[in-house]
């Protein structure tokens, strides 16, 4: 890059000057090394209208990212990336709002500076200073208040040439950078953008979303960066596509939580590839790396941990660190304990969670919570099932009380998901929802995780969908259930002998007859009950439906094998006044 | 498509594990994510890799079409069709 624009941030970020290889593909079509200087130039304009010193960038396509990211950065701009693009973050930030947005999952927003045109720009001569905060990003602090983490181009360029070392080996000359992990966060941003782009690597500006984008990549040696969201998905879908990917992976680096073993196994299967798990934070950036669960990490170059005595976390020295805590290093979340001349990790010191590779503070979820007019008393707990998701018990305010009388509990529900939207990012809405009278307290009046946990025990049992047919008349469908110990059904019914409540039973046949058949009005009578066989923890028996439309009636029986266990007749209410 | 729209209700409810959710409670037109149902990234995915398994679909990234594919149940039954008769059409 020779032009005379870019000399100011060339002095801090040499940018390779001579190479053959397209800067980025979009789509599979290359993007030229002389597109990215005149496009360059040109958000450089239109970034030095603006006259402001900071600017808040969100762009989803990385090469846009990566010309406004330059761009502002050799006018000495300062970029602050928020992590998600809400109306409440726009509103908190209060800068000129750069990039298109996410679009898909955000909100449209004002004062936006969306595309490059030419403006007028007069003799701008700035010298960046290499120790001046040049960008900035959000994490979520413990006490439940995001914070932002300056960055300067020093300590960026030091990790990025950290990565090269590390994994220069195996990065073959025009290996294509992919991603599936958002650039806005300081794993994406460093590995899947400045990495490539200051090593003359080519980068896909598309992030993968599905385990097909990856399996639609035209033949070519790619450089994989994700998370374990992503890769559990992608090693499934091995067994889904008849033919292999054309591309190939030389290398892929996992980052957000650890890597489970049998993923990395799996996606090493079917890929051929190394899979680096890689550990660090937004105020660290990564600071350690390891090809599987079962060897110690290893450290980037430069980089030196501790175990505080007092509190058993995890104390970080690295040269990527702010040049305030140099010295004294960063006291993480995680709790360690040292290994030989490395570390292992020993889970979260506070309450922070992870869902999808992205850090939310429970605590600033309580707060959105209780913040709502219809919400008295919140606390939440993440639940672990078919995936991660925040569960909310809530004590409701009594006007809160009357609005889900009106709406019913999903509607309700999903009303509170809607009021916490401008507060919170999507992931971090309560998935789940229980509204009680009274938090649970143990016998010292704490409310215990488990407590809450409990709340959320099943109460209906898995089921899969063997047969559903459907004419004019009538609707059948059989289904097999499985029937979860956990099921709250079972507590206490009987203490020394658990089994299915025949009640439970009725208002099952009930929940899958409206699941499948889609009637909404409420049972009126049951007739023709027959309890013959229990139904015990554990036991997977077939449940049979028939729908008769016309004298809305729901036959069910439920069948162990061939022996039945319990039949019967639910009457639906034809009285539309209900 | 009354009925494939009840259908895709359920495998909805069913994939995403909404709880407390019936089909009568999602309206047909209103948008899965964001504003309507408030479905999150994830769900996207799920949604993504659920509907290639049961319906054989092939949604690409974040591009227009998966987001007018995502605009309403009715909007992802119509896609549904539209598929099959592709296949149809192809096969003859």
């Amino acid at each position: 890059m020779s032009d005379i624009l870019f000399e100011p941030l060339q002095a801090h970020w040499p940018l390779p000057t001579e190479n053959a290889f397209p800067i980025a593909y979009r789509d599979g079509v290359a993007i030229r090394r002389e597109q990215f200087r005149e496009d360059l130039s040109q958000a450089r304009q239109a970034l030095f209208a603006l006259q402001q010193p900071d600017i808040a960038l969100f762009e989803a396509d990385a090469y846009v990212f990566s010309v406004w990211l330059l761009a502002a950065w050799s006018l000495c701009m300062k970029v602050i990336l928020p992590g998600e693009d809400l109306a409440s973050t726009r509103e908190y930030l209060g800068l000129p709002w750069v990039g298109r947005g996410s679009g898909y999952y955000g909100h449209s927003g004002h004062y936006a500076l969306r595309d490059w045109n030419g403006a007028d720009m007069a003799n701008a001569a700035h010298v960046f200073d290499g120790a001046t905060p040049a960008l900035a990003l959000f994490t979520s602090g413990s006490s439940g208040e995001p914070c932002l983490i300056e960055k300067t181009l020093t300590q960026i360029r030091k990790e990025v040439d950290a990565l090269q070392q590390a994994f220069c080996d195996p990065v073959p000359p025009g290996v294509r950078f992919l991603r599936s992990v958002p650039h806005q966060h300081m794993f994406g941003l460093s590995f899947s953008v400045l990495w490539p782009l200051s090593f003359g690597y080519p980068f896909v500006t598309e992030k993968l979303v599905y385990p097909e984008d990856f399996l639609r990549l035209p033949a070519a040696d790619y450089a994989l960066i994700s998370a374990p969201t992503f890769l559990k998905h992608l090693a499934a879908s091995k067994e889904l596509f008849a033919a292999p990917p054309k591309a190939r992976l030389m290398f892929a680096i996992s980052a957000g939580s650890p890597l489970p073993a049998d993923i990395q196994q799996a996606c090493h299967d079917f890929l051929r590839a190394p899979f680096y798990d890689c550990y660090g934070c937004t105020e660290t950036s990564s600071i350690a790396y390891r090809q599987s669960e079962n060897v110690p990490w290893k450290l980037f170059s430069g980089v030196r941990v501790s175990v505080d005595a007092d509190s058993s976390r995890l104390r970080i020295y690295s040269p990527f660190l702010a040049p305030e805590i140099l010295g004294e290093g960063f006291l993480s979340g995680d709790l360690a304990q040292m290994e030989a001349a490395t570390f292992k990790l020993l889970g979260r010191a506070d309450r922070m969670v992870k869902i999808g590779e992205k850090r939310f503070s429970l605590t600033r979820v309580e707060q959105a919570l209780k913040a709502l007019p219809e919400v008295e008393q919140a606390s939440t707990v993440l639940l672990s099932g078919t995936r991660h998701a925040i569960g909310a018990v809530v004590i409701l305010s009594s006007s809160g009380a009357a609005q889900k009388e009106k709406l019913g509990k999903a509607r309700f529900d999903r009303f509170l998901r809607h009021s916490l939207a401008d507060a919170l990012d999507p992931l971090a809405l309560p998935r789940r929802w229980r509204y009680v009278n009274a938090m649970p307290v143990n016998a010292m009046g704490k409310t215990t995780r488990r407590d809450l946990e409990r709340l959320f025990a099943p109460q209906v049992p898995e089921a899969v969908c063997q047969m559903q047919e459907e004419n004019e008349t009538q609707g059948r469908a059989r289904l097999r259930l499985y029937l979860d110990p956990e099921l709250i059904w079972f507590e206490g019914h009987f203490p020394h002998l658990p089994v299915l409540p025949g009640v439970v039973q009725v208002d099952w046949a009930a929940h899958f007859g409206r699941l499948h058949f889609g009637f909404t009005a409420p049972v009126g009578n049951v007739s023709a009950l027959k309890f013959q066989h229990l139904l015990r923890p554990g036991d997977t028996p077939c449940l049979e439906l028939c729908f008769n439309k016309d004298r809305q009636t729901l036959e069910f029986s439920y069948l162990l094998g061939d022996a039945p266990c319990s039949r019967g007749v639910l009457h639906l209410r034809t009285d539309t006044g209900a | 498509m009354l009925e494939l729209i009840q259908e895709v209700k359920a495998f909805i409810i069913e994939t995403l594990d909404l709880e407390d959710v019936m089909p009568a409670d999602i309206d047909d037109d209103a948008p899965l994510f964001g504003d309507g149902l408030g479905l999150d990234s994830i769900d996207s995915l799920e949604l993504g890799v659920g509907l290639q398994k049961r319906y054989g679909l092939k949604l690409s990234a974040e591009t227009e079409e998966t987001r007018q594919i995502f605009a309403s149940v009715r909007a992802l039954t119509e896609y549904i069709v539209a598929h099959r008769a592709n296949l149809a059409s192809g096969q003859r």
